[in-house]
């Protein structure tokens, strides 16, 4: 269960990044909606971990994607 | 920010990167292995811990009672079971302590019975000073590179010293980074990896600088405090409140304060203490309980827990009787919020907080972490040969990459001979006689590998040979293991022994497709600038 859980919350961080990254979608609602998918993953590492470990482990779950990402799917313009 | 202040800030950053790097590189990289030293890789490397068993509290019980009627009696003043856990011991190890000497030892001194976890069989004792006993534990190709990471092998206090400044610098570089490079929203997600190789190392330098920010501040600032709390802040507060006695420090702050003995006889409860800890935090792991005043009407039992839903490590408090009192932290019952800071510290640089999923988190951004000095000296080096009027040579610009490539890649590779040597030791040499390989093998691999690199002319041949030698001996991990280990992937006896070997080999092949993406050159830059 607690798998499961981890493996939904990586894809609700990933979702999120994507949207970050996209340039598709009205501002305001693309913010919304990374936060959005930010909290739903936030939630899913608090019910598997504890509520420090869970922050803990949201923020740096966003970060090593967050690098992935921008290492696979990087911009080629500045 | 005015310009003139970026620009010494910029040359801060560049200043501290360029001469701190390859000891950066060092720190991180042995940093983000040692992440996975406890207990996962010592538990790879030790075959008595292999077999998952719970050893019956009863049992334990029973062996403190028969040996502290072995020991004279000024040898229960302190009684510590350590359990074999893969955090410090790979045997279940009972430690009876004299805290005053006896009447061979002017100093602290003990008696220890090292017991097999899975017969309960008397493997080793050991009676003499303390220190030599703990500074001589069995160790292993895991816990010698978390060793390495801790204190650089330079000793206490000097390796100390130097990892805890190299954390300060890693937080003066990472804060400075983030000031100077002031489109950070905009260079999130740049990296441009069709525009030659100085453009993508410095995208990759600042894509992993700012995601990883946040770690690397975190990671710099608690390794600074690990790295000089005990040898700069404990004396300079026991200068400052305790007229420099440091032990009257200590002694004020223990949480673990010696008991008043009564010398009334009453059994200690151990089996209870151990079956109520067990309840409360069924997640935990019990890594060790100290006995204080054993069978004692005023005994006291201290158990050490880590994991469940604490994020700090634990202590649990007991009187002899079994009953529970209370729970704290490792520094006890003090007050304030900079305690608890200090106390998830600990946690939050070696990410043991919450199971292998965090610590491969830790993992990740341990490497990350270790290629932000690397690229960065790139990055120096590089922007130093273009231009009119270039600073370094051709042939300065080959000998600086090679010394990189024999100072980091050679720590790599030394990291990676470690593993299949210490499937060999297992299958050869016995118990703690492995502690004698471990550090000629390290440092005389690094040290080859460096001396490589003043005659290897072509520093790109030279770096495709280290990604090679490392897949090689990542590779050979896993057979290695399936014919000398008791446990391997073919019986699979072991899920953890199964899964490390696997994963060594998934490292081994990544190296030997780097080797293989990486186009070999017939003739080295500094050649074709000559020509």
């Amino acid at each position: 269960m607690s798998t499961v859980m981890i493996v939904i919350a990586l894809a609700s961080l990933l979702a999120a990044l994507l949207l970050m990254r996209s340039k598709h979608y009205n501002v305001a609602y693309k913010w919304l909606y990374c936060w959005a998918l930010i909290a739903i993953a936030l939630a899913f590492f608090i019910s598997v971990y504890a509520v420090l470990a869970g922050i803990v482990c949201t923020i740096a779950a966003f970060t090593v994607m967050g690098i992935l990402v921008a290492l696979s799917k990087g911009k080629q313009h500045t | 920010m005015k310009s003139i202040t970026l620009k010494k800030l910029f040359l801060l950053h560049s200043w501290v990167g360029v001469v701190t790097a390859v000891l950066l590189f060092i720190v991180a990289f042995t940093g983000a292995l040692a992440v996975l030293a406890r207990p996962e890789l010592k538990i790879w490397a030790n075959q008595s811990l292999q077999q998952t068993q719970h050893i019956p509290n009863s049992e334990i019980s029973t062996l403190v009672n028969t040996y502290h009627a072995q020991v004279p009696k000024e040898f229960g003043e302190n009684i510590h079971v350590f359990m074999p856990t893969g955090h410090n011991f790979h045997l279940l190890a009972l430690v009876f302590e004299s805290h005053h000497g006896d009447e061979n030892y002017q100093q602290e001194v003990l008696r220890a019975f090292e017991f097999d976890p899975a017969s309960l069989a008397l493997v080793n004792t050991y009676y003499g000073p303390s220190k030599q006993y703990y500074a001589n534990r069995k160790t292993d190709a895991a816990s010698y590179i978390g060793e390495f990471h801790a204190d650089l092998h330079l000793g206490r206090p000097i390796g100390l010293i130097l990892t805890g400044f190299l954390g300060l610098t890693l937080l003066v570089s990472t804060v400075t980074g983030l000031f100077i490079h002031r489109k950070l929203i905009k260079e999130l997600f740049t990296f441009r990896w069709h525009k030659g190789f100085d453009v993508t190392i410095s995208d990759g330098h600042k894509v992993m600088g700012i995601w990883g920010s946040i770690f690397n501040i975190v990671i710099g600032f608690s390794g600074a405090f690990l790295g000089l709390a005990t040898v700069i802040l404990l004396p300079a507060a026991a200068f400052v409140s305790f007229g420099g006695d440091q032990d009257k420090l200590i002694e004020t702050f223990t949480a673990i304060p010696e008991p008043i003995i009564s010398y009334v006889n009453q059994p200690t409860n151990i089996t209870a203490i151990l079956s109520d800890a067990q309840q409360r935090y069924p997640h935990a792991v019990i890594l060790d309980a100290t006995v204080m005043a054993h069978n004692d009407a005023n005994a006291q039992v201290y158990l050490r827990l880590l994991g469940g839903e604490a994020v700090a490590s634990q202590l649990l408090h007991y009187n002899g009787q079994g009953e529970y009192i209370t729970s704290m932290s490792s520094f006890g019952h003090i007050a304030g919020v900079s305690i608890k800071i200090i106390e998830i510290l600990f946690p939050l640089h070696f990410g043991n907080f919450a199971g292998l999923f965090v610590k491969l988190l830790w993992v990740m951004l341990g490497l990350a972490c270790a290629l932000m000095p690397l690229s960065g000296m790139m990055m120096w080096l590089a922007k130093r040969t273009r231009g009119s009027t270039p600073t370094l040579s051709a042939d300065a610009y080959a000998r600086w990459n090679r010394f990189i490539i024999g100072s980091c890649g050679g720590l790599v590779l030394a990291c990676c001979v470690l593993f299949p040597v210490q499937v060999l030791l297992n299958y050869a040499v016995a118990g703690a006689e492995h502690n004698a390989y471990f550090g000629p093998v390290f440092f005389y691999a690094w040290l080859v590998w460096l001396v490589i690199a003043a005659f290897w002319q072509n520093y790109k041949n030279y770096f495709r040979a280290t990604l090679l030698l490392c897949a090689l001996f990542l590779i050979s991990v896993l057979p290695f293991n399936s014919v000398l280990g008791v446990n391997n992937v073919i019986n699979a006896n072991s899920t953890l022994v199964a899964f490390t070997d696997i994963s060594f080999l998934i490292v081994g092949l990544a190296f030997l497709w780097g080797y293989l993406k990486t186009k070999p050159d017939a003739i080295a830059l500094a050649e074709v600038k000559a020509a």
